[in-house]
């Protein structure tokens, strides 16, 4: 074996011993062996769980964005819809249809009042982002979001219609920390994508450190938005708003 | 179906790879009959306690109670393995999920005779034997579990690359989260509200499990803050 030979298969070997003690480098490798052939707006759900990799790469390449943002925008909106109507199931079979409505509306209305914003700061930190590829990625968000919705949607329900009205606190709870980790599931793939990218390409789809303040962003518009919606609002007709800050209103609580 | 259950429990390594080189249909059915039995019979165990009809109500409710819990819980199971990178098929998850579940109830059948032993020679009514049960029946619980869990590891593991440690403690977390609720819908299990045979929805569904133990919990600080 000559010395360059003998060089690179020490550098290989080092190479996978750090790539085996850094998780993240794990994480990078399955990525980049996913593969994701997009066959329709509702495959795309089956993409964001089993080739995050491909999906990342059809976003940079801008590869199918019409059908990822149909795909996206139909999961998030029936993900919203089905996880509504439980929530409303906690006040009365009344409130199902009202909470089935306003839901849908706090998580498309946030998405897009903060759409704006994330084009802009991200083209205004030098993130190479076009205005279709922002919605994609905003729609992706609430999409991963929804689909870890969808799944949690059958134990919601059932404790939902399991416990008696003596137990709001406990379920108001379960509902938040349910809605958390799944926006939480959703921002967590936007910032592996950034990373991704940045890794594969040496390129800058994102701004890190915008998509993090944007997401505190995105979080406030949603709680502003429910609170002015009101989809657990049991007192409270369907087009009946109610002005106010959500942090007062929690504060009072 | 006795091959299957035995390649299970003896080598689990070996009953996936079989499990992935043909359809799972049927595969699933045996284990889901095995578990079925397992199950029936640590239900008749406990019911055993008060006896009568409860025997018969609570050999019915063990089996529901492990396939409404599963049932419940699979859509989220499934994503959690999806996002945990291990890349499974709908069905591969259910003969995972079944698998693992068919060995905690087999482990929960082969542990029944005991705990019927102890059921029908326990003091009734007694508040004491009543909780000496449950601690009981909670250990066998544990023991079972942690059989499953090693199944259902080596499942995770058969399919290759993935986080199966992360993907094993979500899978653990969900299913005791809503099995907790599960079992406290289908409750009375050992003892029966004295003197009231039968099981009653409303009393199921009355209250909540989480609820119920953090009443407890601050019961007991109470108490301790006043002997303090």
């Amino acid at each position: 074996m000559s010395t360059n030979e003998e060089s690179a298969s020490s550098q290989s070997q080092l190479a996978g011993a750090v790539a085996k003690s850094n998780p993240m480098r794990q994480w990078l490798r399955r990525w980049e062996g996913d593969e994701f052939r997009l066959a329709g707006p509702l495959s795309v759900g089956n993409g964001l769980l089993r080739a995050q990799g491909a999906v990342a790469r059809d976003l940079l390449g801008s590869r199918g964005l019409n059908t990822y943002i149909a795909g996206c925008g139909i999961i998030t909106v029936f993900a919203s819809l089905l996880y509504g109507a439980i929530l409303g199931s906690v006040n009365g079979a009344g409130q199902v249809l009202y909470a089935a409505l306003k839901f849908p509306v706090v998580i498309v209305g946030s998405c897009a009042v903060c759409l704006p914003s994330f084009y802009v700061f991200q083209a205004l930190t030098g993130a190479r982002l076009t205005l279709q590829q922002a919605l994609a990625s905003v729609l992706m968000l609430g999409a991963a979001a929804g689909l870890i919705l969808l799944g949690c949607a059958p134990i919601a329900w059932f404790f939902s219609v399991s416990t008696s009205d003596g137990a709001t606190t406990f379920l108001g709870l379960m509902h938040a920390v349910i809605i958390a980790l799944s926006t939480t599931f959703g921002f967590h793939f936007l910032a592996r994508t950034h990373r991704y990218v940045a890794w594969k390409y040496g390129e800058r789809l994102f701004d890190g450190r915008v998509l993090a303040l944007w997401f505190v962003l995105l979080v406030m518009v949603g709680a502003q938005m429910a609170h002015f919606i009101g989809p657990l609002d049991s007192g409270r007709g369907l087009l009946e708003t109610e002005r106010g800050f959500f942090l007062a209103a929690l504060l009072d609580t | 179906m006795s091959v299957q259950l035995a390649r299970l429990l003896y080598q689990p390594e070996l009953h996936f790879r079989f499990a992935w080189r043909k359809p799972v249909a049927r595969l699933n059915c045996g284990l889901l009959a095995g578990g079925v039995a397992g199950a029936m019979c640590w239900g008749a165990a406990m019911g055993s306690h008060v006896g009568r009809a409860h025997v018969w109500i609570t050999l019915v409710k063990m089996p529901l109670f492990l396939l409404f819990t599963l049932a419940l819980c699979f859509p989220l199971m499934h994503i959690a393995l999806l996002v945990s990178g291990v890349n499974a098929r709908v069905s591969q998850t259910l003969t995972i999920a079944l698998s693992g579940l068919s060995t905690m109830a087999i482990c929960l059948g082969a542990l029944s005779p005991v705990v019927g032993l102890f059921c029908v020679s326990a003091p009734i009514p007694s508040m004491a034997s009543y909780l000496n049960l449950y601690v009981l029946c909670f250990c066998c619980g544990v023991v079972a579990g942690l059989s499953g869990l090693r199944v259902l590891s080596r499942g995770m593991k058969s399919l290759g690359q993935g986080r199966v440690g992360r993907a094993l403690l979500l899978w653990a977390f969900i299913y005791q989260f809503v099995g907790a609720q599960m079992a406290w819908v289908l409750r009375p299990w050992i003892g029966s509200s004295y003197g009231v045979d039968g099981y009653s929805l409303a009393h199921g569904l009355s209250g909540n499990f989480y609820m119920g133990v953090w009443a407890v919990l601050m019961r007991w600080l109470k108490e301790m803050g006043a002997m303090a």
